[in-house]
């Protein structure tokens, strides 16, 4: 059986599903109706709406908001300050997305042959990801404590002084990321091991068999078949990078000096803290086209990823 | 089966009946209140509420804890653009002239002055009153107010040497003790001599206090509303003084320290002398194994604090009868006794000058002097910083500061910078 | 681990840096308990991930099936339609979304926190996946015995593709059980307030005496039902993505 492109079936037998395409149609809109409807409010219309209200400049109080044009993305983008975070949301990502995929590869990888020690690992490496990031940021805000807390303790008897993770804007950003890596590379470790868990071992063994290495079985045989599933988790490492700021709220609040400010961060305080609609809206406006640049680049690889397994 | 019909029936009855008497005229408020000190402030209140439940069956209240102040504020006002509004909160006083931008407000002159017997405005002190007046007209009453103090560790001024009952006055010698008073071992430092707080919950409440002992102000009393004095000698003294603390005498740990922790660093014995709210005594008075004392923080020109903390407001959106009643518990809450009270269980200064004489807080003040400080030192208290815009102001600032001292950059383009943004943000 | 350590040790220890004490103490469970309407929290937490769960698996086996199985002009198209979501999640939208359900009047309530989750993306891409993997045979061989698509679907196709069910099921509860931003900003009063949003309100008034004794004791509360699900469950959590073929 052949799936070609959107899907026509070329079933010999069932020519009775042909016959009446315009009942499936109804059929499949009905199936789809409350789905298309939600995308609708929640999706599509926020984002026009959110077109439109950054063309706009409202009052900080009642006033109702009048027509700016493109003022409010000019301003921003000769703000210092949204330069500066637009550059930390790009640094943050870069450092945070690799490495939680990295440390997930890594993981599934180490315990994948080992039936005890798998429990074990996936239970202590996977259970950030149970947590709550505003519970562990809290943790960690009392670990990183420049003064009192126990990280700073171990850094002045090894290194004579005690860096201040989240208060030093070389450091912070960098920190945050770390906290960010903690708690997700044990999803990614579960996504790994499932596809792991999917390669025929004969295909491994056999490649031993004839004498390749360890790394030498990974690099052929191993990776190119988890292909779709590292793609899966880079996209989606991505995603949670840009949309995850809980751990800032508690750890830095985007200091010091905005150091730790990314994009949804600042959209945030724009919006609710400042209720400055129009230029939040611009943010906001600016985050879907990031996004949809990605989307753009991902959706077709994605797609293909799929086919092959199919 | 008889014996169960009638249980059922009681049962029923019973619960008709409850519903019936409950249906007396019962209003419910919504109180929204934060805290943003040391301590466990947010039972205390709720046990306050509780009181004021049992004792007024026909107004109940819902006490909200929404976090400290800027999260409390910012919960406020979602909550009414929402369209789900409280009935009363307590909210910043220097956030008076924002709240009033957002048009929310009902002035108390009227209640007031219905009330004049129980609400005399002469019974408050002058200084938290500053905060709570604009166009002539009273829009708050003060409830958990407060001054920065400083608190020093007595048995470590003992252990190096320093009289325990002559804390310094001047900023000079309050880096002299600081010198002698922080420890080291090896290249470590096991404890600091001072710790400012430069970052965290109240932002630019030590760095307002800074400004004034050096003899500004850190907004321009003449423009209340809209203009903020921070590229000005003052405020860079102000803002020297603290990156020297850390880089230059280093007595204090580099770099920006937070608010939050820094009760705790005291408490833990890493650091000598702070300055912290004095609504942070509770909390240092439990839990410090040692002698502490409380003292005006050291003046560089002159003493000189910002007042702190929250009033009560109450709100256009909320319905004629609920007003009263939310006013009735504003009323108690903002009573002398009750006021006394909040301040012996809290450590905020009990801003009426009656409550002070209440037999409870002079037995209080007997056993912990600490307390009076703040007080004492409203004779130097200046308002809040009091312009509109502000949690969007006060960030700005902030980041200006923190930039200070975690740069080696000169002060002074600073600053500026951060003037020229605070300037937009007020335009 | 650490955690455990800070919850049974009294505050004023742990401030002094003594991060044990005998024997250990249970006051800062029961303060913490005290402090905050843990109850409320939890109650509200389990309406809102439960029934918005609910919800999502019937809109997603049903968009998924319809995209899987049903050919109808147009497919492919809104394919991409639903699919963008994946890039677009509600929190980005988080200003528009709040602006919306204010419109609406549905700010401050449980139902309008759930409302922007409802189409999920993820979930249809999953139950996709989920239903194309079955082989056509089981379709054809019911309805050859005259059944109608609907009985196919429900008898036949839904319970082969539990595993995607499970596996969606898992990433939705656990993420809305541990969601901040937007709970935060979509509701005020207390009595709507998830756990999430009470426990860093929380960890916020303690954070200026960090009583982290009870800060502990207070994450822990929050977070006991999930560890004691997946420590329980551990297997079959795990089983549920590996039998989902996540590989895409």
């Amino acid at each position: 059986m052949l799936e070609v492109g959107a899907g026509t079936l070329d079933v010999p037998g069932l020519v009775a599903r042909r016959r009446a395409p315009r009942a499936v149609t109804g059929l499949a809109l009905a199936l789809l109706a409350p789905t298309l409807l939600f995308l609708l409010v929640f999706t599509y219309w926020p984002l026009i709406g959110s077109i439109i209200g950054s063309f706009q400049r409202w009052g900080r109080g009642a006033m109702a908001p009048r027509f700016v044009g493109a003022t409010n993305y000019r301003e921003l983008w000769e703000d210092a300050l949204f330069r500066q975070v637009l550059v930390n949301t790009g640094v943050y990502v870069i450092i945070e997305s690799p490495l939680a995929v990295l440390f997930g590869l890594s993981a599934a990888l180490a315990v994948e042959g080992h039936r005890r020690l798998r429990l074990v690992a996936r239970a202590l490496i996977f259970h950030p990801v149970l947590l709550p990031t505003v519970a562990i940021a809290a943790i960690w805000l009392f670990l990183l404590n420049p003064v009192s807390g126990p990280v700073a303790d171990l850094a002045s008897r090894v290194l004579g002084r005690a860096p201040n993770f989240l208060g030093e804007p070389a450091l912070a950003l960098g920190t945050v990321a770390l906290v960010a890596v903690y708690k997700n590379c044990g999803l990614y470790m579960l996504f790994f091991l499932a596809g792991l868990q999917a390669i025929p071992r004969d295909l491994q063994d056999g490649a031993r068999v004839e004498g390749a290495s360890e790394w030498r079985v990974f690099r052929h045989v191993t990776w190119p078949l988890l292909g779709p599933v590292s793609l899966y988790v880079a996209i989606t490492a991505i995603l949670d990078a840009l949309r995850n700021v809980d751990h800032i709220f508690v750890l830095t609040r985007g200091g010091p000096a905005n150091a730790t400010n990314v994009l949804l961060y600042e959209t945030y305080l724009k919006a609710f803290e400042f209720w400055d609609t129009g230029r939040a809206s611009a943010v906001t406006v600016m985050m879907v086209v990031a996004l949809l640049g990605l989307a753009v680049v991902a959706m077709p690889r994605l797609e293909r990823g799929i086919h092959y397994e199919a | 089966m008889k014996g169960r019909a009638v249980v059922s029936a009681s049962v029923l009855l019973l619960l008709v009946g409850g519903l019936v008497s409950a249906g007396h005229a019962q209003l419910k408020l919504q109180f929204y209140y934060p805290v943003g000190v040391a301590g466990p402030l947010a039972r205390i209140i709720d046990g306050y509420v509780k009181e004021w439940n049992q004792k007024n069956p026909q107004i109940q209240v819902e006490p909200v804890f929404a976090g400290a102040y800027t999260e409390a504020y910012a919960k406020t006002l979602a909550a009414i653009k929402g369209g789900t509004p409280p009935d009363v909160a307590i909210m910043l006083s220097q956030n008076l002239n924002d709240i009033l931008s957002q048009d929310i407000l009902i002035s108390l002159d009227e209640l007031i002055a219905a009330d004049a017997a129980q609400v005399n405005l002469d019974d408050f002190f002058p200084a938290f009153m500053l905060n709570s007046r604009q166009g002539g007209k009273v829009w708050s009453l003060p409830f958990q107010r407060s001054t920065p103090v400083m608190y020093y560790n007595k048995e470590a001024f003992r252990g190096a040497g320093l009289d325990p009952t002559k804390p310094p006055q001047t900023q000079a010698e309050l880096v002299a003790d600081a010198h002698q008073l922080v420890k080291r071992d090896g290249d470590r430092v096991t404890r600091w001599g001072l710790q400012i707080p430069s970052g965290g919950g109240v932002d630019t409440w030590l760095l307002e206090a800074l400004t004034i002992q050096a003899g500004g102000v850190l907004y321009d009393v003449n423009n209340s509303c809209c203009k903020v004095l921070l590229s000005s000698p003052a405020a860079e003294a102000a803002v020297q003084f603290l990156r020297d603390l850390g880089t230059k005498e280093k007595v204090s740990p580099p770099g920006p320290i937070d608010w939050g922790t820094t009760s705790n660093d005291f408490v833990a014995g890493r650091v000598a002398m702070i300055y912290h709210s004095t609504g942070s005594l509770g909390f240092i008075r439990n839990n410090a194994k040692f002698e502490f004392g409380t003292a005006f923080m050291p003046k560089a020109q002159r003493f000189g604090a910002p007042t702190g903390g929250g009033n009560f407001y109450l709100f256009k959106t909320t319905p004629a009868d609920r007003r009263k009643a939310a006013w009735e518990f504003t009323k108690w809450m903002t009573s002398t006794e009750m006021l006394a009270r909040w301040s012996i269980d809290s450590g905020y200064v009990a801003p009426r000058k009656s409550s002070w004489d209440t037999p409870l807080m002079k037995d209080y003040t007997g056993k912990y002097p600490q307390a009076t400080a703040a007080r004492d030192q409203l004779p130097y208290a200046m308002a809040e910083l009091p312009v509109k815009n502000i949690i969007e102001v006060k960030r700005a600032i902030v980041t200006s500061l923190q930039q200070a001292l975690t740069t080696t950059q000169p002060i002074g383009p600073i600053l500026a910078d951060g003037q020229k943004r605070v300037d937009e943000i007020l335009k | 681990m650490f955690l455990l350590l800070a919850t049974l040790t009294p505050s004023s220890e742990f401030s002094q840096g003594r991060y044990w004490s005998f024997p250990p103490s249970l006051e800062n469970f029961a303060l913490a308990w005290r402090s905050a309407t843990f109850v409320v929290y939890y109650r509200n937490t389990i309406l809102y991930t439960v029934g918005l769960l609910g919800v999502q698996l019937v809109t997603v086996t049903l968009a998924g099936y319809a995209l899987a199985r049903l050919p109808f002009r147009g497919r492919q198209g809104i394919f991409y339609f639903v699919f963008l979501q994946l890039f677009l999640p509600p929190v980005v939208l988080i200003l528009p979304n709040f602006l919306t359900l204010r419109a609406l009047g549905l700010a401050d309530s449980l139902t309008g926190l759930a409302l922007p989750y409802v189409a999920s993306a993820y979930g249809i891409f999953l139950l996709r996946q989920g239903f194309r993997s079955i082989p056509k045979e089981y379709d054809e061989a019911a309805l050859l015995d005259g059944a109608g698509r609907v009985r196919l679907l429900w008898h036949v196709l839904v319970p082969m593709v539990r595993p995607h069910l499970a596996a969606f099921s898992v990433v939705s509860l656990i993420y809305h059980w541990n969601e901040f931003l937007w709970p935060l900003v979509a509701t005020s009063s207390n009595s709507v307030r998830v756990l999430a949003v009470g426990l860093q309100s929380f960890t916020r008034a303690s954070e200026s005496g960090a009583e982290w004794g009870l800060v502990s004791a207070g994450t822990l509360i929050v977070i006991a039902p999930l560890m004691l699900v997946f420590l329980l469950f551990q297997r079959l959590f795990i089983e549920s993505f590996t039998q989902s073929g996540l590989k895409g």
